[in-house]
């Protein structure tokens, strides 16, 4: 008689939950394409150009070590849900990106390089008794892209370069599950951890000392999840909720970007770029409990939740004043169209539109070492939803919409050390 | 240097402008107060029994109360409501699942405490649980209700004059009268063993509860009806499981059905006072919960006296023979207490059938609104109930709308019922109260520890309806 009652429960298993998306995307791989906006990969001319265009490596002679640390500060608030305006504010979390890139020269031609990233690396953090917490309470990814690249110079205008990439990843999710009828909520973590392994490429074309084209392409990375799913609840629901291993595939999606360099002046260089990221070819999140037999196939539990997203571009504009010898201003602006369909956003990832405003500098410390700061405030657009298809209940087939106004900023701050010799 | 300076600026510029920009609040206003038409609730009094008080789980508790179908309508209006509080687990002892595989339902024997006995009025909500028609008329506390010791009375009535002298002195401008429930649900969770209120008396009673209200408060009133048995899984969660569990020896040949004493009898049965499985499964004869919750559904088929054991009957005196199997022989029957027979049905049908016409007709005389809860619960078990998307129906536990006690819904029952009233409301006096979304009242099966045997009869407590009013 109460069979229907477990089965309840499992049907809404993270009905909805958002790991690739741009929200935890980061595109901020060193301090000095941060200050240009990340309009970079037309130049491509430090030794971050290995994660932003390989065939820019071409330009840098010898050996080339650059390391940093992007410091990221989210702010997230939720008003809702309508009519009720009782505002809901994330929990601070500050994340720490690092990068590394190292270039070396090893004929006339041909460079190598070799650099690690963490390209998606954010998560949500909401109070454990807010009014989603049956959507979303703790969701976080963490990710690490080494990155080998080789790039040859076929002429002085023109060079490509290609390379391969091994990704590491883990992921947690953490949110309350509704066991209504009964007056309980069980508590219900995934952690899992994955690998995966991709591609990039990148043409850079200079026809003139002033000016260059670059194309960059980042393939997808299939990573394959595998993990533990734990659940805190009444002991009554042992045996009736899945735990246990679990098994979910997912990708990391295909970005392109193409990017131009201008010089109007010998102080003044000017860049533009448009990234392109494919979300669209994700459209759902596939969790399979291996040892949770599902009553009704006879086979291991899967769960499954559409993501629905739509593909997005980010527009960026960057600009870089050589003050002198010892010192370089720069400043950006960036415009970034988000995925997520107003029906479909939640709270895992309260995305919207943004916009980048990026200032830093450059101090040559000695001959061969120089440091970049740089800062970017990031405003997303007030984003107000009214036809949502999330409920916030928590119950199967529920309509209760998340609808309501969500506003988010975040200050990133970042440093990097360049040496070459 | 110049050039620089001025970039620099600008770029301050833009920050500040994307700093101040970020603080946009411009829909930050409390949603307005609903259009309430016509419908005054700057005083608004329920007046009932448990059903108004908000009683579930066969037990009154504060967790819950803030759930009763009176004090959603008063959250959706913004009215002024003060209900007789008590801390949970309540009074007298709430039900609680113990296991969920099996389901096992236990009574927390702890008990809760009146909250605030001090209220210098009389509450908002009057809902007595266990009330009568004749107690809201008379009785004054639990010594002068009709049962003689139902302590809700004390609890909500502090000595201040009965339930409709209270209601009249708060001067109500919006009332709601769900009342005579228990007129007819005492005989039939009994089985047919207690009287209920003659159908005669009950119209003279309401009269005069409805006269009084009428001529002596200027409120606006929508009254409810009776919900009729069939749709309560006190009555039909049992029957269907004892005849899964018997059908084997039915179809062996080696037994009819169950075999059921009526009409006060006691021991040995006539032959033809049997339900077959068919009758079970179609609900022409009801078995109660409490034959479960007595631990008696185990022991049919077996050849046992325990009936007899905790009554303190000697089994020969009353011409039953305890060595043949319990419910399937005639000398062994099942005991009138815990079965509706198909006359005994009929009697509740007709009980309620009149009751209603009662209501009908006294809230038509009076211009009252009424809510047809009885139309509702009988589609609901028919076809079930879609509230917010998410479909409820009539079976115990895992239908939603009913609580542990088989015949007090659960929150989100209660939800729904604040809803009928809304619409009623709405429709009646041009109102436009927003209706509450069931799906976001927390559920309220309360977790102790749950068993239903194989066949799906749940397994409760011996003492879990022991001290159960309606």
């Amino acid at each position: 008689m109460l069979k229907k009652i477990n089965v309840t429960i499992l049907g809404i298993l993270f009905a909805t939950t958002q790991l690739f998306a741009s929200g935890f995307q980061i595109n901020e791989h060193s301090a000095r394409a941060m200050a240009l906006g990340g309009a970079f990969t037309g130049l491509a001319n430090d030794p971050s150009a290995v994660y932003f265009n390989p065939a820019g490596i071409t330009q840098l002679s010898g050996t080339h070590l650059m390391a940093g640390v992007t410091l990221i500060v989210p702010k997230s608030t939720f008003r809702g849900p309508s009519p009720a305006i009782t505002e809901w504010e994330l929990e601070k979390q500050i994340f720490n990106p690092i990068n590394f890139y190292v270039t070396h020269q090893m004929s006339e031609k041909f460079h190598l390089g070799f650099s690690v990233n963490n390209p998606y690396g954010l998560g949500t953090k909401w109070p454990s008794d807010w009014v989603g917490k049956y959507m979303a309470v703790e969701t976080e990814i963490r990710t690490f892209y080494f990155n080998a690249v080789a790039a040859y110079e076929v002429s002085k205008q023109f060079s490509l370069g290609f390379g391969f990439t091994y990704a590491l990843g883990d992921v947690l999710i953490s949110r309350m599950q509704n066991l209504s009828p009964f007056n309980a909520d069980a508590e219900i973590s995934l952690e899992g951890n994955g690998s995966g392994a991709g591609f990039n490429f990148g043409l850079l074309f200079k026809p003139s000392e002033n000016f260059s084209i670059g194309a960059a392409y980042k393939s997808r990375v299939n990573f394959k999840f595998e993990g533990d799913a734990t659940v805190t609840a009444p002991k009554q629901f042992n045996g009736l909720i899945p735990t246990g291993k679990i098994e979910a595939p997912l990708t990391a999606p295909d970005v392109l970007s193409f990017g131009i360099g201008v010089k109007p002046s010998d102080n003044l260089t000017l860049s533009a770029d448009l990234q392109f990221t494919m979300w669209s070819t994700y459209d759902k999140l596939e969790i399979t409990f291996k040892d949770f037999v599902d009553s009704k196939t006879g086979k291991p539990m899967v769960t499954s939740s559409v993501r629905d997203y739509e593909d997005s571009f980010i527009g960026r504009f960057g600009a870089e004043y050589v003050v002198s010898s010892m010192m370089t201003l720069r400043a950006g602006f960036l415009y970034d169209k988000n995925p997520v369909k107003d029906e479909r956003v939640d709270p895992t990832l309260p995305d919207a539109d943004r916009l980048g405003f990026n200032a830093g500098l450059g101090i040559k410390l000695a001959d061969n070492l120089s440091l970049d700061l740089a800062y970017m405030f990031l405003r997303f657009s007030e984003r107000k939803i009214d036809n949502s298809l999330e409920s916030y209940s928590g119950i199967e087939d529920s309509v209760a919409p998340m609808n309501g106004v969500y506003n988010s900023v975040a200050h990133l701050f970042a440093v990097n050390l360049s040496v070459n010799f | 240097m110049k050039k620089i300076n001025f970039s620099i600026i600008g770029i301050l510029i833009v920050f500040a402008v994307a700093f101040w920009s970020c603080e946009d609040r411009t829909d930050l206003t409390e949603p307005g107060a609903p259009s309430l038409g016509n419908a005054d609730f700057s005083t608004f009094v329920s007046f009932g029994n448990s059903l108004t008080a908000g009683y579930q789980n066969g037990a009154l508790y504060e967790s819950t109360q803030k759930y009763s179908f009176g004090n959603l309508i008063a959250q959706q209006v913004g009215a002024n409501y003060v209900q007789p509080l008590i801390s949970d687990p309540g009074i007298p002892g709430r039900l609680e699942v113990k296991s969920i595989e099996p389901f096992e339902v236990v009574t927390n024997t702890t008990l809760g405490q009146p909250k605030n006995t001090s209220y210098g009025k009389p509450y908002n909500n009057l809902g007595i649980p266990g009330a009568l028609l004749v107690d809201f008329l008379q009785a004054k506390d639990a010594s002068t209700s009709i049962s003689g010791d139902n302590i809700f009375f004390d609890i909500v009535l502090r000595g201040n004059g009965t339930e409709l002298e209270q209601a009249i002195s708060l001067k109500p401008t919006f009332m709601t009268l769900w009342v005579g429930n228990n007129d007819i649900l005492g005989y039939a969770t009994r089985g047919g063993t207690v009287p209920h209120t003659p159908t005669d008396l009950f119209a003279q009673l309401y009269g005069q509860l409805a006269g009084a209200i009428a001529t002596q408060t200027n409120a606006k009133v929508v009254v409810a009806n009776i919900p009729g048995v069939q749709a309560v899984p006190y009555f039909t969660t049992v029957g269907p499981g004892v005849a899964q569990a018997i059908k084997p020896a039915v179809d062996a040949g080696l037994a009819v059905g169950v075999f059921y004493n009526t009409n006060g009898q006691i021991g040995a049965t006539a032959p033809n006072n049997v339900a077959t499985v068919d009758a079970l499964v179609k609900g022409d004869v009801l078995l109660t919960l409490t034959l479960s919750s007595y631990g008696y559904t185990d022991l049919i088929g077996q050849p046992t006296g325990k009936f007899y054991r905790d009554n303190g009957i000697d089994p020969a005196l009353v011409g039953a023979d305890t060595t043949k199997p319990f419910g399937l022989h005639p000398a062994n029957p099942i005991p009138d207490a815990f079965v509706l027979d198909p006359a005994e049905i009929q009697e509740v049908n007709n009980t309620v059938e009149s009751f209603n016409q009662t209501i009908a007709g006294i809230a038509s005389a009076n211009g009252w609104a009424l809510v047809d809860v009885n139309a509702f619960f009988k589609q609901t078990a028919a076809n079930g109930y879609v509230a917010n998307g998410v479909k409820f129906t009539t079976q115990y536990v895992t239908g939603g709308l009913f609580s542990l006690d088989g015949v007090h819904p659960t929150s989100q029952g209660y939800a729904i019922i604040a809803n009928l009233f809304i619409d009623k409301i709405n429709e009646a006096f041009g109102a436009n109260i927003p209706k509450v979304n069931v799906t976001t009242i927390p559920g309220s099966l309360v977790l102790a520890k749950v068993s239903f045997d194989k066949y799906g009869i749940p397994k409760l407590d011996k003492n879990a309806f022991a001290n159960f009013p309606f």
